[in-house]
């Protein structure tokens, strides 16, 4: 997996994405730290190794991946949920909108972005600054 | 003997051809499409870098390559819906149809409406994927001989039958279509067939075509009547 700079983040919001594709993982951490207040701390391509990225910090915001290989990225969202539940999650899938949107919600997800549109930056930078995030 | 032979091998040859049309169209969707959406996000992270040191016009440029490959993954992505990516949402024949109604929506100067009667739970993984198959023939058919505007997907359940229709508003499958019994409409007829259903395929008195598919339940969904009865019924 794409390794993130590795300055001190200071003041900036922090990150965890968990895709399991290397390309996307590589795009979303490259995109995400051009922003100037937000940083990537891990970016991970399983359900375990988010978890042991999560022992070891707590960024602000988890991108998830609707699917992770053979698992479940709502798995993750739920046990994430149970574990720290004040982490927001958002779920990111290039799947039917319409219908995974209302599950990945009652999952525990902050937010559900369609993966195009997320390339975008729109919608990973709002939701790390998000006042509605809790604390 | 040998009927049954011949029988036996088509059904292995559609479920072959069935099988690599999903393995085609979850590797175009889980693979190129993520690998061009991350290269999307590079572009774009590419272009405000740009940006920042004042290079307006390359920027602008690396924009449009990240626009352009947005719409790409877009095609794609319509490319793989359209092969089937079937059993992929965790859902039900009807969750499916609705995912298929959406997608016509969404992609087709069409309206669609689809109205599930009930869920039909329960069904086989081997039933579901024909009766999808068929609706997805069938909205084909809508559109490329038909040039429908208007398409009405129901799923209901009519005397311990479920029974799948397609109705469109196109200008009808001619007789001289319908005696020729084109490759699509052979494997549709096929598809019910072999699901121990029955496939009807008529023109409308108002326009169009209306195609329905009566199928079994399995057993603790159906109870009297067979298919026949309730497409008879339909």
């Amino acid at each position: 997996m794409h390794s993130p700079r590795a300055e001190p983040h200071g003041s900036r919001k922090t990150l965890l994405i968990v895709d399991d594709h290397p390309i996307l993982c590589l795009g979303l951490t490259t995109l995400i730290e051009s922003e100037p207040d937000l940083a990537v701390e891990a970016a991970v391509g399983t359900r375990a190794a988010a978890l042991e990225a999560m022992r070891n910090g707590r960024p602000d915001l988890v991108i998830i991946d609707l699917v992770l290989g053979d698992e479940d990225g709502l798995d993750l969202v739920k046990e994430i949920k149970a574990r720290y539940p004040k982490i927001p999650t958002l779920v990111l899938s290039m799947r039917d909108e319409a219908l995974y949107a209302e599950r990945a919600l009652s999952a525990g997800a902050l937010a559900m972005s369609p993966k195009p549109n997320s390339t975008r930056a729109c919608s990973a930078p709002s939701a790390a600054r998000s006042p509605a995030r809790p604390t | 003997m040998l009927a049954g032979r011949q029988d036996v091998l088509e059904r292995a040859i559609l479920r072959i051809a069935d099988r690599e049309k999903q393995h085609f169209a979850c590797d175009l969707h889980d693979g190129l499409c993520q690998s061009l959406a991350g290269v999307a996000a590079l572009t774009s992270a590419l272009s405000r870098s740009l940006a920042a040191d004042g290079q307006i016009r390359p920027s602008a440029v690396a924009d449009d390559i990240a626009r352009l490959l947005n719409e790409t993954i877009r095609e794609a992505r319509d490319l793989a819906h359209g092969l089937g990516l079937i059993g992929r949402n965790g859902t039900d024949l009807a969750g499916e149809l609705e995912s298929l109604a959406r997608f016509i929506r969404q992609t087709r100067r069409a309206s669609c409406s689809f109205a599930p009667q009930w869920r039909c739970p329960g069904l086989r993984d081997e039933t579901h994927m024909h009766l999808l198959r068929i609706a997805q023939e069938a909205v084909r058919n809508a559109f490329a001989h038909g040039r429908a505007s208007h398409i009405d997907i129901c799923l209901e359940r009519i005397d311990g039958s479920g029974v799948l229709s397609i109705r469109d508003n196109g200008v009808g499958l001619s007789e001289a279509r319908r005696s020729h019994d084109g490759m699509g409409l052979h494997i549709m007829h096929y598809r019910a067939r072999a699901i121990d259903g029955s496939l009807s395929v008529t023109r409308r008195r108002e326009g169009g075509t209306a195609v329905a598919c009566a199928f079994p339940l399995p057993r603790p969904c159906g109870a009297r009547g067979g298919p026949a009865d309730a497409l008879a019924e339909s």
